[in-house]
């Protein structure tokens, strides 16, 4: 519609072509996150010297937001296809034990950090058959394996925490390339991965359809159980990555780890313009709603704010964002 | 025959839905299903569909007996159906629906390969072209209106040529003159040998495009006659007073 308004205006076809082109990456995420940011940025700037500097961007901002970025590319995924996954906190911090576990018995790097990815592939494989073949409600089966993962990661451990030996773990949260810490370069490699294989594969369109109207998916011969097994795997896997970057940025696993992370996780991904009622959502949106989150939270520990404000910033994000979505959505059917 | 089926039945725990159900529709026939609600026409449609299971009863396609587990099953045995409701995916374009469980793929390596965008969008325009609409291909589902949203769920069942085509209530949604259409167009489906399986609780648009028409009373075929040669009024009555269970002459 916005097209035919500027065509009025006597734009050249080459010139609509490129506003459409300029509009496509946001289409969806709602211009609303985007001014946020920006308002979000020039606020801390003018609150804080420190906030624009080189060093509060790749370490405050950038290795800060990598454990929630990798949550949320997984969580990204679930939402849209209808779903919802409670458990990724948990999860990462049962797979940091796996690591730091394997690690300490001699396990090498990528042998510790694929079991660590294992681990959360099964939780996440278990996920998606309870909601999937059991019909149980997601919130349900993702609260319940929270608490069922995060009992068994306190019992194995004795709710102590394992210092890591390894030099590559330390090495890897500490190196940059190209100026940018490794471990963002991992979150980028998420969103990448997945922000690539999203629109190209039958996964992807899954991924949509089984948000947008399950039973037609079914009804067209779409194995929509199997499909919620990866899904579910996808998050669960990811979330395992996740637990393997905390254990490197601290040198240590615990059980407790994550506790809460759920919290930003969700709230980047709706504030990204992922709708709770599946079918839509992309992970450009969570990446920009990420960035709304964490810098926040990096915003309000710079000017030395208590840090229980940063939950109540996060919650009234999350609600302002629920709001906003609803308020779009129904401004819509209504007319 | 494209099919036949003998004795089919279908109970859901206490309740028989289908009891013992046989009939046949050859290509290039329609046959119309009429009956109450609760005669058990969506069911027998959502057994041939590979949706449900029968209890037992053999279904013949092409004079193979078939037995779908799966909705895909019957897809590919070239059974489309189109659904009351339509199925579709609203926030997913034409060619997205319409390519549902089949997408094509360039260059596949075993299990994995890229979707072939392009490809499905140009064949998606064609089935729409070919249905005389000029409907966007990739415009989300859910900005449409109801009679372009039944010219998708239809073009998705004709994209994958079908042999056989279960059609549930397709006249419900539409308007008076969207219903003349999709009458035409089930005239050209026969044209082109397309058997049709057609429920519709509107007598006179079955006796307009059917060749064949079977009346279902309580999960049985009551009533079977051809079309050709009678008039609607003595058919409609022949339909209602069958549907009230009465006998022709008006007997109990």
């Amino acid at each position: 519609m916005t097209t035919q308004n500027v065509s009025a205006n006597g734009r050249t076809a080459i010139g609509q072509q490129l506003v459409r082109w300029g509009r496509r990456p946001f289409h969806d995420i709602g211009g609303g996150l985007l001014i946020a940011l920006v308002i979000e940025i020039i606020v801390f700037w003018s609150l804080s010297p420190n906030f624009l500097t080189f060093n509060n961007i790749t370490d405050g901002i950038g290795r800060g937001m990598v454990v929630i970025g990798i949550m949320a590319v997984g969580q990204t995924i679930v939402i849209i296809a209808g779903g919802f996954d409670l458990s990724v906190g948990a999860v990462s911090a049962a797979a940091a034990i796996t690591a730091a576990s394997l690690s300490n018995s001699g396990a090498p790097f990528l042998v510790a950090v694929l079991g660590a990815m294992g681990v959360g592939l099964g939780v996440g494989i278990v996920n998606g058959l309870i909601t999937g073949y059991g019909r149980i409600n997601p919130l349900i089966t993702t609260l319940g394996m929270l608490s069922i993962v995060r009992g068994l990661a306190q019992l194995l451990t004795g709710g102590r925490e394992k210092v890591i030996d390894s030099r590559t773990f330390l090495d890897l949260g500490i190196n940059d390339t190209f100026g940018i810490p490794n471990i963002v370069w991992i979150l980028f490699a998420c969103f990448a991965f997945f922000g690539f294989l999203i629109p190209r594969t039958k996964f992807g369109r899954y991924v949509y359809a089984i948000g947008s109207n399950d039973r037609a998916a079914r009804l067209a011969g779409v194995r929509i159980n199997r499909w919620r097994l990866v899904i579910y795997g996808a998050s669960g896997m990811l979330a395992g990555l996740a637990g393997v970057v905390t254990t490197v940025r601290l040198g240590t696993a615990a059980p407790n780890f994550n506790t809460g992370s759920e919290l930003a996780v969700i709230t980047a991904v709706i504030l990204g313009g992922t709708s709770l009622q599946g079918g839509k959502g992309r992970l450009l949106g969570t990446f920009f709603g990420l960035l709304f989150i964490q810098i926040l939270r990096n915003g309000l520990v710079l000017l030395s704010v208590r840090s229980f404000w940063q939950l109540i910033a996060i919650g009234t994000s999350l609600i302002a964002a629920v709001l906003y979505d609803e308020w779009r959505r129904t401004g819509l059917t209504r007319g | 025959m494209i099919l036949e089926i003998n004795d089919i039945t279908k109970s859901f725990g206490a309740v028989d839905v289908l009891k013992g159900v046989s009939m046949s529709v050859d290509s290039a026939q329609c046959y119309g299903l009429v009956g109450d609600n609760g005669a058990g026409k969506s069911t027998l449609l959502k057994v041939l569909s590979g949706v449900h299971h029968p209890d037992s009863g053999e279904i013949r396609l092409e004079d193979r007996v078939v037995d779908f587990n799966a909705e895909i099953g019957a897809r590919l045995a070239g059974i489309e159906m189109i659904f009351q409701d339509l199925a579709l995916c609203d926030d997913l374009d034409a060619t997205a629906n319409i390519f549902m469980g089949r997408e094509q793929r360039k260059s596949t390596v075993g299990r994995f390969g890229f979707l072939d965008h392009e490809g499905m969008k140009k064949q998606t325009e064609e089935v729409l072209a070919s249905l005389g609409t000029d409907l966007p291909a990739d415009q989300r589902v859910r900005t449409l209106s109801g009679g372009q949203r039944q010219l998708v769920a239809v073009a998705r069942a004709l994209e994958f040529q079908p042999k056989l085509l279960l059609m549930d209530e397709p006249t419900a949604a539409l308007s008076v003159d969207k219903v003349g259409v999709l009458l035409e167009l089930i005239e050209r489906l026969k044209a082109r040998g397309v058997a049709i399986i057609l429920v519709s609780h509107r007598f006179t648009d079955l006796i307009q495009v059917c060749d064949k028409v079977g009346v279902l009373v309580h999960g049985k075929i009551v009533d079977e006659f051809e079309v050709a040669g009678h008039s609607v009024d003595n058919l409609t009555t022949r339909i209602v007073r069958r549907m009230s269970g009465l006998d022709l002459d008006g007997e109990e």
